[in-house]
């Protein structure tokens, strides 16, 4: 037993302490020096999540389930890899549009309606009201035990202690000024209370150590270790549940699975949670340390769990001292008091840390999104000249505070001494777990509309109203036992623990269940099946989009009208008072480098800055409210929304263009690429050919001169020298002459400028002169030349002077290359279906197959070692080639070595106009 | 940016990793009555994956700033 007066002396020495810390940070962050710009702070902070039924109420759960109390810490872990992606998100778009609170943050979601956000408010309020009466019942009990604690009298019965003798009165009183003097400093309360989360975070610290403390003096100095105790355990009855996961053990496998589930929203939807998670954080980088760091602590918190819980059901026999206070009873039952004295510290600050939260954020939604949309509705309250309303906002936050504690305490000493710790923090679980559908859609997904929102919000606060708390009700007395076996009505599908006929799950899985079930149901085919107003569609859009819009773009032409500088100014200093609102203007002139005074009419940016100077103050929904009493608003017209739309069309459009370009030059880059190589190939191509001519013009040139010279320099040579000399040079002239009007005839081809002059012509004429006209040289080289020329050679068009040179070319070559002993040369006309062929067959040593296609080039000429460089310019087959290409046809040779080789070329009968060359 | 985007993955991974390991059926495999040192499988099992996971998320989540050596650049950028 420790003494009333000295429990009650260091519980309020150490609210003291608090309010010195607050009040130390407060100034410090005055002075410019904040203290919670710091990720082990935010982290610490976020531990308000561990409240009194962490500290009292695991080890009691654990005492009767086992392992049953982890899921609710195994949640949050498991969530925290997301946080990046889901707080991060939700935390950029609170500080964009200013928003305070879950209620707010709903509302400006589905286009900043008052009904659901005062919706969101009241199911907070009814679900959380418990929790927070669940702590005041924590701190009384813990202090009573601790003042009359005898191991046989634990009943504690709090409706015979009146509240004036209640400790816990006292301290639910302190914890309101508190949340008074810390939660409420500025109005605009998307500013953060340094002072508040400091506090926090130095309560986390203390639970922390102090249950660290309690379970190392439980485990390593009453016993010897976790060993020992588990073997001391062995000798209780039912130790075997303690080991496992199973029916017996109190906690099923999916009481397991929607616990854990339940945790891990709670920990992101629960007010207090959202609160210190979005609207306190300063940077969001602070998450990321938060990820590990709160897991790392949630860990700690539960290693002794478990232990202390085996070390108390071994130390007082059953039933004698309640569960929920064995971290207290052992240290006292060993004599202690100093350690007792410290866990209750410990308690106490995991206690009011969760009451100035919740209560801090309650306040901020009751105020914001309860009382002021009322407020509005009310006409005289906008138009009523009361000039300062910032005193009456303050008034209204701060008396919610009040309300809320007391309605608390109240709740405490008439309700709540039915429930446990544990029991009524998982019912308040599974009350935030209704919000998260709709943040979770509304940050994920465009298509959730604000009737989806709240058929899905009401559906699953029905179903969670009738299934959890209706039952404790039951239970208490108040309504009648036969709705928990019968059913309302008498209808046996309407048992709130099996409710629709459901058997074999527990009251929260089952409760967790059905409302997600209808939740989520109703908001998905609600959003479906209604239309999003503009409004709504462009919150949206801003919230679905936050990560990736920063600052100003993603702001929508959410006002159109007109208003002046100077009745927003008057509006503004009304509600968040004059200091605040010169500051603001000042900082939005600086920024944007205008002149405000000068300002006729302000533009729709300016309106909507103001919008979200109020909505930090009033809340979303009702800064609308109240920017639209003095905005003269115009409907957006059908044409205007077209422009909208046009103005998206367009730079669509444009960007679609400005793809096609890039395609098309692209495209064009790659045809100039080509056709640079082809240049610098044909550039080639004319080097080769220049060289080639000065090399076959010297040759001939070269012997014509040193014939010239040897006639010059020996005028006495004898007549048939000189005679042999100039039939030399005569020839080599000649050659000379041949070879300059082949390359003229073949620039020509190729430049496109021949003179062709196309006449009908038959074909066994022209091969008939070929012959005749080659006969002289067939005959100096021995050579037979024949013509197999049909009796009816179809007539074909085509140059005639140019297809005798091709013949010419041809028989001469083959002359050339037959058999020298018995050359032969025939040519031959065959006529096909629609074209002449004509072949030129010889009986020579033939060509070799990979010297087949080389002839065709210009200047080429085989080098065959056995017999030497042939007579010949090298152009004959390049200018044939040429010129039976202009007639449509084709030319092509066969042969093989020593078996004669064919030179064969078509002639079609028709001419395709089309390619006639210019 | 390519860095970030893959941190995210990795997150993502760990938070499927922890409900599968923290979850029927693979918790079952532990839901044993044996002793490990004097301390009950599950118990040790639950508490070591426990740590196990934070500790990735610490690697996860830190590596960069590991790696970034210039934590007063950080800091003064804030």
């Amino acid at each position: 037993m420790i003494p009333n007066w000295l429990v009650f002396l260091v519980s309020f020495c150490y609210l003291g302490f608090l309010f010195a810390i607050a009040y130390y940070a407060d100034a410090r962050a005055d002075r410019g020096k904040s203290m919670i710009n710091n990720p082990y702070i935010y982290a610490l902070s976020l531990a308000v999540y561990c409240t009194a039924w962490t500290f009292y109420g695991s080890v009691g759960r654990a005492a009767s389930t086992g392992l049953g109390f982890l899921p609710v810490y195994i949640g949050p872990t498991l969530i925290a890899p997301l946080w990046l992606l889901i707080m991060r998100k939700i935390v950029r778009i609170a500080k964009q549009q200013h928003i305070t609170s879950i209620a707010d943050f709903i509302s400006s979601r589905y286009g900043k309606s008052s009904f659901l956000g005062g919706l969101v408010a009241v199911i907070a309020v009814i679900g959380i009201i418990p929790y927070i009466s669940l702590q005041l019942k924590a701190i009384s009990n813990s202090y009573t035990i601790l003042t009359t604690f005898a191991p046989q009298s634990v009943s504690i019965d709090h409706a015979s202690v009146p509240f004036f003798e209640d400790t816990a009165f006292y301290v639910a009183i302190l914890l309101a000024v508190f949340a008074i003097l810390f939660g409420t400093r500025h109005l605009d309360a998307s500013e953060r209370h340094e002072g508040l989360v400091t506090a926090i975070a130095f309560e986390s610290i203390i639970k922390l150590v102090s249950f660290l403390f309690v379970g190392i003096f439980v485990t390593y100095f009453l016993y010897n270790g976790l060993g020992d105790i588990f073997s001391h355990a062995k000798s209780l009855p039912d130790f075997k549940k303690f080991l496992t996961i199973s029916h017996d053990s109190g906690v099923t496998w999916d009481e397991w699975v929607w616990i854990t589930f339940l945790s891990l929203l709670a920990v992101m939807f629960l007010p207090r949670q959202f609160h210190m998670a979005v609207v306190e954080n300063v940077n969001e980088k602070h998450i990321e340390k938060a990820i590990w760091f709160f897991p790392l602590y949630l860990f700690l918190m539960n290693i002794f769990v478990l232990p202390i819980a085996l070390a108390g059901l071994l130390h007082f026999p059953a039933n004698t001292v309640d569960a929920d206070t064995f971290v207290l009873a052992i240290p006292l039952a060993e004599g202690h008091q100093w350690i007792a004295l410290l866990v209750f510290i410990g308690g106490l600050s995991a206690a009011t840390s969760m009451v100035i939260v919740a209560t801090i954020a309650l306040s901020i939604m009751v105020s914001n999104n309860l009382v002021m949309p009322i407020l509005l509705q009310i006409k005289t309250f906008l138009s009523s000249r009361s000039t300062d309303l910032t005193r009456t906002l303050l008034m209204i936050r701060r008396g919610s505070i009040v309300v809320l504690v007391l309605w608390a305490y109240v709740y405490f000493r008439i309700v709540a001494e039915y429930y446990t710790l544990v029991s009524i923090g998982l019912i308040s679980f599974t009350a935030a777990a209704q919000f998260a559908p709709a943040i979770i859609g509304g940050i994920f997904w465009r298509g959730g509309t604000r009737k989806g929102a709240l058929a899905g919000l009401i559906a699953g606060s029905l179903v969670w109203a009738f299934t959890l708390p209706t039952p404790f009700a039951a239970q208490a007395g108040i309504l009648p036992d036969s709705i928990l076996t019968q059913g309302l009505f008498g209808i046996s599908f309407l048992r709130p623990y099996h409710f629709l006929g459901l058997e074999g799950m527990d009251p929260i899985s089952n409760s967790l269940f059905w409302s997600m079930f209808f939740n989520i149901g109703f908001y998905i085919i609600v959003s479906f099946s209604s239309r999003a107003s503009f409004l709504e569609h462009s919150q949206a859009v801003l919230f679905v989009k936050a990560p990736w819009s920063s600052g100003k773009d993603g702001q929508y032409q959410l006002w159109r009208g007109t208003s002046s500088v100077e009745v927003l100014q008057a509006l503004l200093i009304r509600f968040i008072g004059e200091r605040n609102t010169k500051r603001a203007f000042y900082r939005y002139a600086r920024d944007h480098q205008t002149d405000l005074t000068k300002l006729q009419e302000v533009d729709q940016e300016f309106i909507s800055f103001a919008e979200q100077l109020l909505t930090g103050a009033i809340g979303a929904a009702s800064a609308r409210v109240v920017i639209a009493s003095v905005v003269k608003e115009e409907p957006f017209s059908v044409a205007e929304m077209m422009n909208i739309l046009n103005e998206t069309q367009q730079a669509i459009s444009q960007k679609n263009a400005l793809e096609k370009k890039s395609r098309e030059l692209e495209k064009a880059t790659a045809q100039l690429t080509k056709a640079n190589a082809r240049l610098l190939e044909l550039d080639g191509l004319k080097d080769d050919f220049v060289s080639t001519v000065t090399h076959e013009l010297r040759t001939p040139l070269t012997s014509v001169r040193a014939f010239a010279e040897i006639l010059y320099d020996n005028p006495d040579l004898n007549v048939d020298q000189k005679t042999n000399f100039l039939s030399i040079i005569i020839k080599e002239s000649e050659r000379l002459t041949r070879l300059i009007n082949q390359v003229l005839d073949l620039q020509k081809v190729e430049s496109h400028t021949m003179d062709w002059k196309l006449t009908n012509i038959s074909m066994g004429d022209i091969v008939n002169e070929a012959i005749e006209a080659c006969s002289q040289i067939a005959m100096e080289k021995n050579v037979i030349c024949r013509g197999e020329i049909p009796d009816d050679v179809p007539v074909v068009q085509g140059d005639r002077d140019r297809l005798i040179q091709v013949m010419l070319n041809l028989i001469s070559n083959g002359i050339k290359f037959a058999n020298p002993d018995f050359g032969e040369v025939t040519v031959q006309i065959s006529v096909n279906n629609d074209h002449l062929q004509i072949d030129v067959r010889d009986n020579g040593i033939g060509i070799k197959e990979e010297n087949q296609r080389v002839i065709f080039e210009k200047f080429r000429q085989i080098n065959d070692p056995d017999r030497g460089k042939p007579a010949g310019s090298g152009l004959g087959l390049t200018i044939t080639q040429r010129i039976i290409e202009f007639h449509q046809g084709k030319l092509w040779v066969q042969s093989a070595p020593d078996k004669g080789s064919t030179f064969s070329f078509t002639v079609p009968f028709k001419r395709k106009e089309e390619s006639i060359l210019p | 940016m390519n860095i970030r985007a893959r941190r995210l993955q990795k997150l993502v991974v760990l938070f499927l990793f922890g409900i599968i390991v923290f979850n029927y059926p693979l918790l079952s495999i532990f839901n044993r009555e044996i002793f490990w040192g004097g301390i009950p499988l599950l118990y040790f099992y639950v508490f070591a994956v426990w740590f196990i996971v934070i500790a990735l998320l610490i690697l996860v989540v830190e590596h960069k700033n590991l790696i970034r050596v210039p934590k007063n650049i950080e800091e003064s950028g804030e």
